[in-house]
């Protein structure tokens, strides 16, 4: 039998199988590297007190939506919370403390932000108050006893001192003045007792995310009140810098015990926000900490900007913290999301450049009537990417001590 | 039955896929499967991707359909434009074998 007559016009099928093949192998080399121009947002001016508006305003219009209808907002909380508790408070901070800034930025426009402020205050508290701290953790907050007595949970008291100092450092409201007094009075007295100025978060767990968070809320209310916690950040950060610091790569640990002992090394989920938090505390040492966490844990691959959660040093399995991490690539969503707060605050513009490149990408947004939402995400996602698009007006203010 | 055969044989067979017209209809079959999920809402479900529930039914279908969706996006956004440039080269390609042989 012979084989099918072939010429160079029409190639045998063997032949047409491989010119399809280096077809193929082209065009991968050709769009992988630039399918990211598809996706990449304009150049962005990270200015300190520019907002990113792309970003910030339509996400803000669906924040503002979302808490003017209550059924639609509760049944979101109910999503978050079918997950994690946690989610549902930190919505609310990052939200807060993202109209603050917008606030600040927009005094003509601040009474819309303000009453959102307001209003998710007095509904947080409340809830604080009627169902204890607990409602805002996870439940294994239950399952163990914390070692300082009486229980309390800086997560949630150093998020609420936050939110209130924000909102007074906007315009002062003399019904915050005395509850944020005592809320700072028992951080300090708390983190103070600790053997490493550190308080517990959950049973036996000091979160070093939420220490920092903590430093600034003192901070804001230094600036409002005239006090001065000075030499307790001297402290916390020598204590920080000798006890609370992975040796291999000089980045902050993420938890640990009430005594000090490391129950987790450096995370991103973590270690952005510190950065931004601890920039109030002391500049220096905290972009040491952002350009640390970004050679450890940034990555790019075909102009797309991502970041791990672990530095190559150190492992853990993924968690709730982490959210799902993405094999070979590493991709960690919670570090990720963060990493926006880290690139903003130090103004990392082609950092924050790529990250939006992903988000846009990955996270599949939905824009309807001027608001914005990502379908990957959820509402303290967004809220996280809403502040990170608008920070910078009240750090500022806390920086020059120019409070009213 | 044999319709659908045949259909498939002209999807799947090397060297039917292995022409211009192929990868298009390959192509275009992504674009379809995208289009469809899209139309069907599917992409609300991709909150999986987050750790969160999904907004209706039960957690191992939101899943599911989640997972759909996102390899369908990637299907359209990564490998369509792959197929549709391939299948440019090659069409060039087999032009100019043809203005060769011509010759």
């Amino acid at each position: 039998m012979n084989a099918p007559e072939t010429t160079v016009a029409e190639p045998s099928r063997i032949r047409r199988v491989l010119l399809a093949v280096v077809a193929l192998a082209i065009a991968t080399l050709v769009w992988l590297p630039t399918v990211h121009l598809c996706f990449r947002p304009a150049p962005i001016p990270l200015a300190e007190t520019a907002p990113v508006a792309a970003l910030a305003d339509p996400l803000a219009a669906r924040h503002l939506e979302l808490w003017s209808r209550s059924e639609t907002r509760q049944a979101q909380i109910e999503r978050m919370r079918a997950s994690n508790a946690e989610w549902d408070f930190m919505a609310r901070s990052f939200l807060a403390w993202a109209m603050a800034n917008m606030a600040l930025r927009d005094p003509d426009s601040q009474c819309p932000y303000l009453e959102l402020i307001d209003r998710i205050l007095d509904e947080t508290v409340k809830l604080e108050q009627e169902r204890g701290f607990h409602h805002f953790l996870m439940p294994y907050s239950r399952q163990g006893a914390y070692r300082q007595q009486p229980a309390r949970s800086l997560f949630v008291d150093s998020e609420i001192a936050l939110m209130m100092g924000l909102r007074r450092l906007v315009e002062e409201k003399e019904a915050y003045r005395e509850p944020l007094r005592r809320r700072i009075d028992l951080l300090v007295q708390r983190m103070q007792s600790g053997p490493v100025l550190c308080a517990e978060s959950y049973p036996d767990e000091c979160w070093t995310f939420d220490q920092t968070v903590a430093l600034a809320a003192i901070r804001v209310a230094d600036r409002l009140d005239g006090t001065d916690h000075g030499e307790f950040f001297r402290r916390w950060l020598a204590t920080a810098r000798e006890k609370l610091t992975h040796s291999e790569t000089g980045l902050l640990v993420s938890s640990l015990t009430h005594d000090g002992h490391p129950l987790d090394g450096p995370e991103g989920s973590t270690l952005w926000m510190a950065s931004h938090m601890l920039q109030v505390i002391d500049p220096e040492f905290a972009r040491t900490q952002y350009e640390a966490a970004r050679r450890e844990l940034r990555r790019e691959v075909c102009g797309f900007g991502f970041a791990r959660e672990w530095p190559a040093s150190w492992r853990s399995p993924a968690d709730i913290d982490s959210g799902p991490v993405i094999p070979l690539l590493d991709v960690s969503a919670g570090s990720s999301g963060l990493a926006f707060v880290g690139a903003r605050t130090f103004d990392d513009a082609d950092y924050f450049r790529t990250l939006w490149t992903t988000l846009n990408f990955s996270a599949f947004p939905v824009r309807e009537q001027g608001r914005l939402r990502y379908c990957a995400s959820n509402e303290v996602g967004d809220a996280v990417l809403l502040y990170a698009a608008v920070l910078g007006p009240a750090w500022k203010k806390v920086r020059e001590g120019t409070s009213r | 039955m044999s319709a659908r055969r045949s259909l498939l044989r002209r999807l799947l067979v090397p060297g039917r896929m292995a022409s211009p017209g192929g990868l298009l209809r390959i192509a275009a079959a992504f674009a379809l499967v995208y289009l469809v999920v899209h139309l069907l809402g599917w992409r609300q479900y991709t909150g999986f991707l987050s750790g969160t529930a999904p907004p209706v039914g039960s957690m191992e279908s939101g899943m599911a359909r989640g997972l759909v969706y996102v390899a369908a996006y990637l299907g359209f956004v990564l490998l369509v434009p792959i197929l549709v440039l391939a299948a440019a080269i090659m069409a060039l390609v087999l032009r100019a074998l043809r203005l060769l042989a011509d010759r």
